[in-house]
Formats: C-alpha cells, sequence, structure tokens
C-alpha cells in the first residue's frame, strides 16, 4: 500500500484523480486530500504520505510555495498541472516527474510505477530539496538532475561537454567523466539549449563553450577542446554557422 | 549740336531702332533760356506718347533740305540715341490672365504631386489600419491554454464520474467556445456575445463556485455588432484574480445604452486589485491593448475603458462612443 494524498485547488480534479487511480493504480491508496496549502503542509504533516499528487497552481499560490515550508520530505511527488507553467522547467532539471491535465492513464501509470520504485527502494528523496534550491531567485550556477541507475548525480551545466544520443539513452561527456542517462537526447535539447548547448547533429549535443574551431572537413566538423571532432547535419550547416560565426 | 547762326531749318526726327521707322517729325523750334551760360538754345517739346513700346529711339536734327545729298546732310546733321523704358502699369483683365494662368500651371503640375501624396497618406493609413487587424487577429487567437486544458480537465471529471448528461452539455459550451475562437471573427452581435459569454462562464463554474447574471437594456439593439471576445478576458480576470477565494463571489454583466453610446459594464464582489500598480493580469492588459488597436481602426468611435477596483469588488465599465449612430 502506498500512502498517498492529493491537493489541488479544484475538488473535480481531486475527484477525477481518485476515480483514475482507484481503476488503474490499485497499490495507491489515497489517505487524504486538500485543495489550498494551508491545509496541504498539515495534512502532510499529521498522514506522513509516501507519495504526493500536487497540482502546480493552487488559486493564487503554487506547489512552490508549499514545499519550501516543509521540512523533512521524506515523500515522493508526482505534479499535475494542465500547461507548462511557471516551475516546470525547473521540475525538468530537476528530473521529477509531471503529469499533464487532462490525465492520460498511461502516462499516470508510468509515473505512478516509478515513484513505487523510488519508495520500495528507500532512496532518500534529493531532488525535491534540489527543486526548491533551483527557484531561489539568486543562483549562482544552473545545474541538472541526471538520474542514474542507483543515484541521482547533481550536475553543473558548466561542465558538460556534449552529449550523445544512443537510442533512448543518453551519454554525457562531462570534463572528468562519462555517464549514461536512460532518457532521450531530445528532452535534453529542449533543456539546454537556452544555457549555450547546440544540436549539430541528429545524435550529437554540444556546449558551444568547449568549442575551438570549425573545420572543413567533410562539409563541417567541430573540433572540440579536448580534440574531439563532432559531425555536423548538412540541415544543421547553417544553423551551426549562424551561431558560431555571429 | 553746333548753334546755327544761319537761318536753316533744322528738323528733329524720332526713329523707332526697334522697327527703323520714323515715328516723329518736328520742325517747331522755340527759344529759350535752358542753360544761362550758353545764352538762348532751340529745343522742341516732344510728347512721350510717341515712344509706344519700350526700346532705343534715335533722335536726329538735320537740316531740312532736300537737295543736298546723303553724305552732304550728315556732316551737318547730329543725333543721340536714347534709351525708353516704359514701366509697365497691369490692368485688371492682365492681372485675372495672369493669376488664371498661373493657377492652371500650380494645378496642372501641382495635383497630380498632390494627388500621390494624398494617395500616399491613404496607402500609409490603410498599411496601419491593416497591421492593427493583423495585431488584433494575433491578440484575438490567443486563446488561454490553461482555460483550455483544465475546461478539459474538468470534462474528463464529468465522464469519469459517470455524469453523462453534465459531460454532454459542457462538452457542448466548450465547443461552442473553441469554435467561435477558430472562427476568429472579428465582430459579433450583441446576441452573440451575450451566449459565448454564458457558454465561456458556464464552463468556469465547472472549476469555480460563483453566480453570473447577463443583462441587456431593452433600448439596445441585440443585433449591434462589437468586438468579438472583447470581455472575456476580463471575465477570466475577475474569476482568477477576484473570486477565486471567495465563497458567494458573484459577477454582473450589462449591456446598455446612452444615447448614441454603447456601454458595458462588469461588476464583481471579488477583492479586487490595485489599479496604480502594473501588473493587472494578463486579460486586462490584453484588452487594454485591444481596445487601442481597434481606436486606431475605428477613429469616430472611440472605445474607452475604466476600472474601479477596491476590496469589496471591481467595476468596469466600456464605453462606446457614438457606436449606434
Amino acid at each position: 500500500m502506498i500512502k498517498s494524498i492529493i491537493i489541488d485547488d479544484e475538488i473535480a480534479n481531486i475527484k477525477n484523480l481518485n476515480v483514475l487511480l482507484n481503476k488503474y493504480c490499485p497499490e495507491i491508496t489515497i489517505v487524504n486530500t486538500s485543495d489550498n496549502i494551508y491545509d496541504a503542509e498539515k495534512i502532510i504533516r499529521a498522514d506522513k504520505p509516501d507519495l504526493i499528487f500536487l497540482d502546480i497552481r493552487l488559486k493564487e499560490k503554487t506547489a512552490f510555495d508549499l514545499l519550501p515550508n516543509i521540512q523533512d520530505i521524506l515523500f515522493e511527488v508526482i505534479f499535475v498541472t494542465a500547461y507548462d507553467e511557471y516551475g516546470i522547467q525547473a521540475i525538468k532539471f530537476a528530473s521529477l516527474d509531471y503529469i499533464l491535465k487532462p490525465i492520460n492513464i498511461k502516462e499516470l501509470q508510468t509515473a505512478v510505477a516509478k515513484a513505487v520504485l523510488k519508495i520500495k527502494s528507500n532512496q532518500q528523496n534529493s531532488q525535491i530539496q534540489f527543486l526548491i534550491d533551483q527557484l531561489q531567485p539568486a543562483q549562482p550556477s544552473r545545474k541538472i538532475a541526471l538520474p542514474m541507475q542507483s543515484e541521482i548525480r547533481y550536475v553543473n551545466i558548466d561542465e558538460i561537454i556534449r552529449c550523445k544520443a544512443d537510442n533512448t539513452y543518453t551519454t554525457f561527456h562531462l570534463t572528468n567523466e562519462t555517464i549514461i542517462i536512460s532518457k532521450s537526447l531530445k528532452e535534453y535539447t529542449d533543456l539546454l539549449t537556452p544555457y549555450g548547448f547546440i544540436r549539430t547533429h541528429q545524435s550529437h549535443l554540444i556546449n558551444t563553450k568547449y568549442i575551438k574551431s570549425w573545420l572543413k572537413e567533410d562539409g563541417g566538423t567541430i573540433l572540440l577542446e579536448n580534440g574531439k571532432k563532432i559531425p555536423v547535419s548538412r540541415q544543421k550547416r547553417d544553423l551551426v554557422k549562424n551561431i558560431l560565426f555571429k | 549740336m553746333d548753334k546755327t547762326p544761319f537761318e536753316y531749318i533744322y528738323t528733329l526726327l524720332v526713329k523707332d531702332l526697334n522697327t527703323n521707322k520714323t515715328v516723329y517729325e518736328d520742325q517747331n523750334w522755340n527759344y529759350s533760356y535752358i542753360n544761362s551760360e550758353d545764352g538762348k538754345l532751340p529745343y522742341i517739346v516732344v510728347n512721350n506718347t510717341i515712344f509706344k513700346k519700350s526700346g532705343k529711339y534715335e533722335l536726329i536734327i538735320q537740316p531740312k533740305l532736300n537737295f543736298v545729298n546723303e553724305k552732304k546732310l550728315s556732316q551737318y546733321s547730329t543725333s543721340k540715341i536714347i534709351k525708353v523704358e516704359w514701366k509697365k502699369e497691369y490692368h485688371l483683365t492682365e492681372i485675372l490672365v495672369a493669376v488664371l494662368s498661373t493657377t492652371t500651371l500650380l494645378l496642372l503640375i501641382g495635383f497630380p504631386l498632390y494627388r500621390n501624396w494624398g494617395r500616399r497618406k491613404i496607402l500609409k493609413e490603410k498599411f496601419q489600419k491593416r497591421l492593427a487587424e493583423t495585431e488584433l487577429k494575433v491578440i484575438r487567437s490567443q486563446l488561454n491554454p490553461h482555460f483550455l486544458f483544465n475546461s478539459l480537465a474538468s470534462i474528463q471529471t464529468l465522464v469519469n464520474t459517470n455524469e453523462i448528461e453534465q459531460a454532454n452539455k459542457y462538452i457542448s459550451h466548450f465547443s461552442k467556445l473553441t469554435r467561435s475562437i477558430l472562427d476568429n471573427q472579428n465582430y459579433n452581435t450583441v446576441q452573440t456575445e451575450i451566449n459565448l459569454l454564458t457558454d465561456y462562464l458556464e464552463m468556469e463554474k465547472l472549476r469555480d463556485i460563483f453566480h453570473f447574471q447577463i443583462n441587456i437594456s431593452e433600448n439596445l439593439d441585440r443585433e449591434v455588432e462589437i468586438p468579438s471576445m472583447l470581455l472575456q478576458p476580463l471575465l477570466e480576470n475577475a474569476i482568477t484574480h477576484g473570486l477565486s477565494t471567495l465563497e458567494n463571489g458573484k459577477i454582473l454583466v450589462q449591456f446598455g445604452r446612452s444615447n448614441d453610446d454603447l456601454i458595458i459594464s462588469i461588476e464583481d464582489n471579488g477583492k479586487g486589485f490595485d489599479n496604480q500598480k502594473d501588473f493587472q493580469g494578463f486579460g486586462l492588459k490584453l484588452t487594454k491593448e485591444r481596445i487601442s488597436l481597434l481606436n486606431q481602426i475605428h477613429k469616430e468611435t472611440p472605445i474607452h475603458i475604466t476600472i474601479d477596483s477596491n476590496n469589496t469588488g471591481t467595476k468596469i465599465f466600456i464605453h462606446f462612443k457614438n457606436w449606434l449612430t
């Protein structure tokens, strides 16, 4: 039994999620619900849930107003949102799970299965704390949570030289090591492009900070500072040139 | 001219050098003291009307002797060339002709230029109008994604809780709204607008508990066209920023007329917002932008919005000046 609570400012959404969880995720038991952050704080302390389904927008407050008020985060969180909004980027950087409204049953089951796995393995939940830290206004450096098989690695994005796609996995080449993450390169492309990364090729995402030169061989290749040559695909050539030579 | 001690009879001839014709001939010499030192001098008084045009004239004084030859004659003759210049006096007809011809010339040259300039001005205005219309379209097509997905989520709840009748009703409200937004009509009749606002408020009522009422004055024609979905963002604002934390939230929308002006008011009993602060909700900003664009297009029927907000509620008046003429 996974003790869970639902926090959503709309009673109808609580009802809906309740129905869906009862029907499609039998291991989940809803012990309490709340439609505002004040009651939510109380029931989290009182009920000590394993899992919280947390709507991001809670009337005039958000889930990010609630989380910092809770000292010991001994639960997993599945965020629920109707639309990409404030904080969703931070959730992605923290590699936390979220589902979209209206709820897709498959997505709900996948998110629940992952949370249950984490709860059962008794992993310490550092991602929520990481998320709270990342949402602080004065952030010295942007970090990203990379979920590995047995741990979550928090990496400064300046340390990422490049990422390479291997099927559904992504290999991160950091300044001092290489790690493999079971998420697609597309996800990381979306997250890292605003931070000076370019997708030069179907399977290459590189940090422009580490580019040494543009080689004319094969119609265009990028030479990195560490001597590695990265191919640039035909359709990305103009884009890459524009970024490099502007 | 030498004095002549003899009783020569000299003749004065005036020759127009322009035509080389003698215009005047006279031998009625007078004697008088013109210059006292020189004693009496002969002279002839000539009326200036003989000089009909400006130009050079030669005055010749020669003996009136028909028998001497040309050579001998010139020996005893003297001549002087004078320049006559008439200052032109203009007559009324001349002035008229001059004025008319100048005007014609100006018109001939100037009118095409003027027309071109005018055309350019019209083109510029047309362009600005079109720009404003495009911007309007962009603003209008911005369906709030929160509303969209939250509405679908609300319908999902109805389905999952087996409220089939309700689910059908809300799917219908939702599709009417989305259809109207996709149609992207610039204007709707007051009646259509009221129907859409009702659809919208019904959808919102699925998520928030509040009451609403829409009134229309009897003296206002329901077929009058107004900018479509102009009020929707204001209502959304009232619900999400004013009523959302209230137990007995109320919204009153009124369509009325005052002479030739259309007046729409929206009142809510929410907790209001600070009108002076920049942040007035996305909806209000959007509506103000839209109104300013509409005013660029319809300069003769300006729309004016006033907001009166305090902690017991918000009143918004939209005043459409001369909209009903």
